[in-house]
């Protein structure tokens, strides 16, 4: 897969809700459930930025590396 | 407006059918008579001008307040407007500026020597093209003005597209009458020589492109009631890519009908009466046709960067 999302245990142990978080951070819960399943394109600085500060965590806490390399879409 | 622009193909039908009654009706199709009809306003007011001047003295009196008062129209409405709105400034100093022109024009023509001294000897042969000048020229200026007036008041995109909606309906009617003309010309019998095949042939190769632009326009109408929505919009894109279709359908046709012609010419070379092949190329819609396809590309590639972003939170 190439980057795995974390953020169910983060929100876990923020005992949060993504609805809360969705709130605090300004995207819709739609966008939150496509960046826990990695569906995403990209995620802005700004956005992880906030995630992080609502959090209380670091951006490897949230995204980590599998050793996978994934193809671009286009290139598919 | 709105419902011309969402019944656009029914009023160009009606346009269409109009001009084909109108130019069928006329005796002389051909431009001089056209000069006379547009120049004929402008010959009106001239004519009655010149006929109260040189009644009596008081008669020449009326003559200048009457030329006074149409000359000076555009500056009152120009002013009227500035009161209403000051960023209409620019419009009121051209409206200023067109009263002045239409002045120049107006006394000119009733005092020939007043535009050239060689005028007066030679200006009866050659009046009808100064009426049919005058009325191009007040006609261009008056649109110049509109157009100043659109941009001035153009503040966001919703009234720059309803602008260039209506733009672009004037010049589908326009070109629309146009293409009446055109047909007439085709389907009226001039002669029945083997000539008639070639005139036949130079008729479509104008007829084909007029056609295909009309429908371009209407396209273009369309696609900007769409973009009030959105700019780059996924929805945009099955009318954006029917107008790069129709614009290089437009490229390839003006480019090769116009040769065909040339060559159908040299083929008919011993019929014809000079020995001379004109080949003219459609270079209005050609440019025309060409842009649109650049902007078209241009529209398409920032829809997908769009819809790419629209991925990113």
């Amino acid at each position: 897969m190439g980057i795995r999302v974390h953020l169910e245990d983060q929100l876990k142990i923020n005992q949060m809700t993504s609805k809360q978080l969705c709130e605090k951070v300004g995207i819709t819960e739609a966008n939150m459930s496509l960046l826990r399943t990695g569906q995403v394109k990209g995620i802005r600085f700004n956005t992880l930025n906030k995630i992080c500060y609502h959090l209380n965590c670091s951006v490897g806490d949230i995204l980590q590396f599998d050793g996978e390399l994934q193809e671009d879409d286009n290139e598919n | 407006m709105k419902y011309l622009i969402r019944y656009v193909n029914l009023v160009l039908l009606l346009i269409f059918s109009l001009s084909l009654a109108l130019f069928s009706s006329l005796e002389v199709t051909s431009l001089s008579a056209i000069n006379v009809y547009v120049g004929y306003p402008v010959k009106l007011i001239v004519d009655v001008l010149r006929s109260l001047s040189l009644t009596s003295e008081l008669g020449n009196i009326l003559a200048w307040i009457l030329l006074i008062f149409i000359c000076g129209l555009p500056s009152v409405f120009g002013w009227w407007m500035y009161q209403k709105d000051h960023r209409n400034r620019v419009l009121l100093y051209l409206l200023i500026l067109f009263s002045i022109s239409l002045l120049y024009l107006y006394y000119g023509l009733l005092n020939y020597w007043f535009i050239h001294p060689m005028f007066s000897s030679m200006v009866t042969e050659y009046l009808a093209v100064l009426y049919f000048i005058t009325s191009i020229l007040i006609l261009g200026s008056i649109c110049c003005i509109w157009v100043v007036y659109i941009l001035i008041h153009a503040n966001n995109r919703k009234q720059l597209l309803s602008s260039c909606q209506l733009i672009l309906l004037i010049a589908a009617m326009v070109l629309t009458a146009s293409l009446g003309l055109s047909v007439i010309t085709l389907i009226k019998p001039s002669d029945a020589t083997p000539l008639l095949g070639l005139s036949l042939l130079l008729q479509g190769s104008k007829i084909i492109p007029e056609t295909l632009m009309i429908i371009l326009l209407i396209k273009l109408i369309q696609f900007t009631s769409l973009m009030h929505i959105d700019v780059f919009s996924v929805s945009l894109l099955p009318k954006l890519a029917s107008i790069r279709r129709l614009s290089k359908a437009i490229v390839l046709l003006a480019i090769i009908l116009p040769v065909i012609n040339g060559f159908a010419q040299l083929g008919f070379i011993h019929h014809l009466h000079d020995v001379s092949i004109v080949i003219q190329f459609p270079w209005t819609e050609l440019i025309i046709s060409f842009t649109l396809l650049f902007i078209c590309e241009l529209l398409i590639q920032g829809i997908e960067t769009s819809e790419e972003n629209k991925q990113f939170i």
